[in-house]
């Protein structure tokens, strides 16, 4: 029996904006186990971010969490005081973001802000402090971390930026790291350098990650399991290995055909036709039935439920079996 | 770390001519106005500030081996031009320093709460905006009364505005960086996000705007001065000393001197301001860095 670290129960965020509710999170459930990845995958704007910033209540003015719970090690974060709150943050639950060029302070020496982090939670002083940071600094690889510590960000390229940013958040040994498309803004030698050092640093930390992606090679690198999002709720929900061999929602096998593979011959990409709705007025029904070659009256009316369809893994269909048919057929074509 | 960075600074002062000349230009106002009572002894030690007499007669004299820079309205310009500088750096740093203070206060609560907060503090800061400062400024001073602390306060008053502006528009922008969500998510407390890393990224335009300030408050309290409703008369202050030649003023033969060298030390100490303003900014801002 694997350990629940975080579990959340029906989370929906709203954003109350003057055009009206933004329901960017509506009802998402995962649980993330100790030392595992679980990669939450999907296009832009579909609330990964939102779900993980509400993990960490750091929802701006206009955003609030209206419903659910999320039980981090046995309690609900949504029901500590702000005080408990920070305790956690960066102590227990840490983060990284996207842009390494704009989540380090330009005022400040990397030194200081992982000190920073350090001297808060750990309780430390000064000089303790900076052995912890150096040390933290070497572990992410940056070399000649003596001297790298006294640097301004804007002295150090994007990729040794991030490592900081890694240095930073893991400085406390969370327990969780959430890593928000910490590859995204990095190019691609880099990115498989960075990945690897996450997965190292994991192994020694014995860490959680919930990393957030659309980008579905990190997720075949890196997650366990995997969590698709679209429109503010989880659409497929697999271990990693299933996911990419037998992706069964339309949109999860939509994705997959719109990369490029090695092992099969293809003529042409496969787009998903059409994009995410907008927010301030998703379609009735399945929120992807406007994008769906399945899609069928129902779909239109009724939206599905997630339902488990195999064992471990979970989507929100109503017409998954035909998708089963036109795959078993795709196969056969292939084949032939 | 801090050798490094003070070494840096010199540095890079020292680098820049006209930045160096207005560091000049200041140290030696700094030093005319600590060696006052060594240049011109006072008469009297528990008023220095009183010019002394130094004719009974009405009509100005030119410059002389006793008199320097000229006698007008019965005093010695020398002795108010030397004096008048510790007035100068008087007026400027309390002013700036107090307005920038309510203006930061102001702007940077403001700023990070937003919403009603916002919008009324904001208004507060329109309606001040909207008074134009001469006449505001005589009125308050009407109302206080005369004398130089009077004129600080009226320039207090009213010149807070633009500070608070200036921040709360530099915090609308910085809070929004990633790098504030980013030590959010290191648990850091409000207070220490707005003092640690909001202001520090949004105090460099005040600082350059202090020092820039700092001149043009001693230009601002000698025109209230000139109007007189400044410093009483025979008070050390370069305005007072001006005005002065306001009766003189068809005949500028005659008081020339009343307006050159304290107009001069004028500029000078507003140059001198402007020059390590600017060289500050290039500095101190660690995004011209590099």
């Amino acid at each position: 029996m694997k350990d629940v670290l975080l579990q959340v129960k029906n989370l929906k965020t709203y954003f109350f904006t003057e055009d009206g509710v933004v329901k960017a999170v509506d009802g998402v459930n995962f649980e993330v186990y100790r030392g595992e990845t679980l990669g939450l995958v999907g296009e832009s704007g579909c609330g990964k971010s939102v779900t993980s910033l509400s993990i960490l209540r750091l929802l701006d003015e206009k955003g609030r969490i209206v419903d659910g719970e999320i039980i981090f090690e046995g309690k609900n974060l949504l029901d500590l005081s702000e005080e408990e709150m920070r305790n956690i943050r960066g102590n227990d639950i840490a983060m990284i973001f996207q842009e390494p060029m704009v989540a380090l302070n330009p005022v400040y020496t990397v030194g200081d802000q992982i000190m920073e982090a350090i001297i808060l939670h750990q309780k430390v002083g000064k000089n303790e402090a900076r052995k912890k940071a150096i040390e933290m600094l070497r572990k992410v690889g940056i070399p000649e971390p003596e001297k790298r510590i006294d640097e301004y960000p804007h002295e150090l390229s994007g990729g040794m930026r991030q490592r900081a940013m890694i240095a930073m958040a893991l400085s406390c040994h969370p327990k969780l790291l959430i890593a928000d498309e910490p590859t995204t803004a990095l190019d691609v030698t880099i990115q498989a350098q960075i990945l690897e050092l996450m997965k190292e640093l994991q192994k020694e930390f014995g860490m959680s990650i919930i990393m957030i992606t659309h980008d579905l090679g990190v997720i075949a690198e890196m997650a366990d399991r995997v969590a698709v999002m679209y429109a503010g709720k989880i659409v497929e929900y697999a271990d990693v290995k299933t996911l990419f061999k037998d992706p069964k929602h339309p949109y999860t096998w939509g994705l997959m055909n719109s990369i490029p593979r090695l092992d099969v011959e293809q003529e042409k990409l496969k787009p998903i036709p059409g994009i995410v709705p907008d927010a301030l007025n998703f379609p009735p029904g399945c929120k992807f039935h406007p994008r769906c070659e399945f899609a069928t009256d129902r779909c239109r009316s009724e939206e599905p439920e997630i339902i488990e369809v195999e064992k471990d893994h979970l989507i929100a269909c109503w017409n998954w079996e035909e998708l089963e048919k036109v795959k078993k057929i795709r196969r056969i074509g292939d084949a032939v | 770390m801090v050798k490094k960075e003070v070494k840096r600074v010199v540095k890079k002062f020292f680098r820049n001519p006209t930045a160096l000349m207005g560091l000049i230009l200041l140290i030696f106002f700094i030093i005319v106005a600590i060696l006052a009572p060594v240049i011109s002894p006072p008469q009297d030690p528990d008023n220095p500030y009183r010019i002394p007499i130094a004719t009974w007669s009405l009509e100005p004299k030119p410059p002389s081996p006793q008199h320097p820079f000229g006698v007008i309205g019965q005093r010695d310009i020398f002795y108010g031009v030397i004096w008048g500088t510790r007035t100068a750096f008087r007026i400027g740093l309390i002013v700036a320093g107090v307005s920038t203070l309510i203006g930061i206060t102001i702007g940077s609560i403001a700023g990070y709460f937003g919403g009603w907060v916002d919008e009324i503090l904001m208004r507060i800061t329109d309606i001040f905006m909207s008074i134009p400062f001469l006449v505001a400024a005589m009125v308050l001073t009407t109302i206080l009364g005369k004398g130089l602390d009077k004129v600080m306060i009226a320039m207090i008053t009213f010149g807070w505005m633009a500070t608070a502006r200036l921040i709360r528009g530099n915090i609308l922008q910085v809070k929004e960086e990633q790098f504030i969500l980013a030590a959010k998510a290191l648990g850091v407390k409000h207070f220490a996000i707005i003092v640690k890393h909001i202001l520090p990224n949004t105090i460099f335009p005040v600082i350059v705007q202090i020092s820039m300030r700092m001149g043009s408050l001693v230009i601002t309290a000698a025109a209230l001065s000139f109007l007189g409703l400044g410093a009483e008369m025979g008070y050390a202050d370069w305005g007072t000393l001006l005005s002065y030649s306001r009766n003189w003023l068809t005949d500028f033969e005659k008081s020339w001197f009343a307006i050159v060298f304290p107009g001069t030390a004028m500029v000078l100490f507003v140059l001198a301001w402007n020059l390590v303003g600017d060289a500050l900014r290039d500095i101190f801002d660690p995004r011209l860095r590099g």
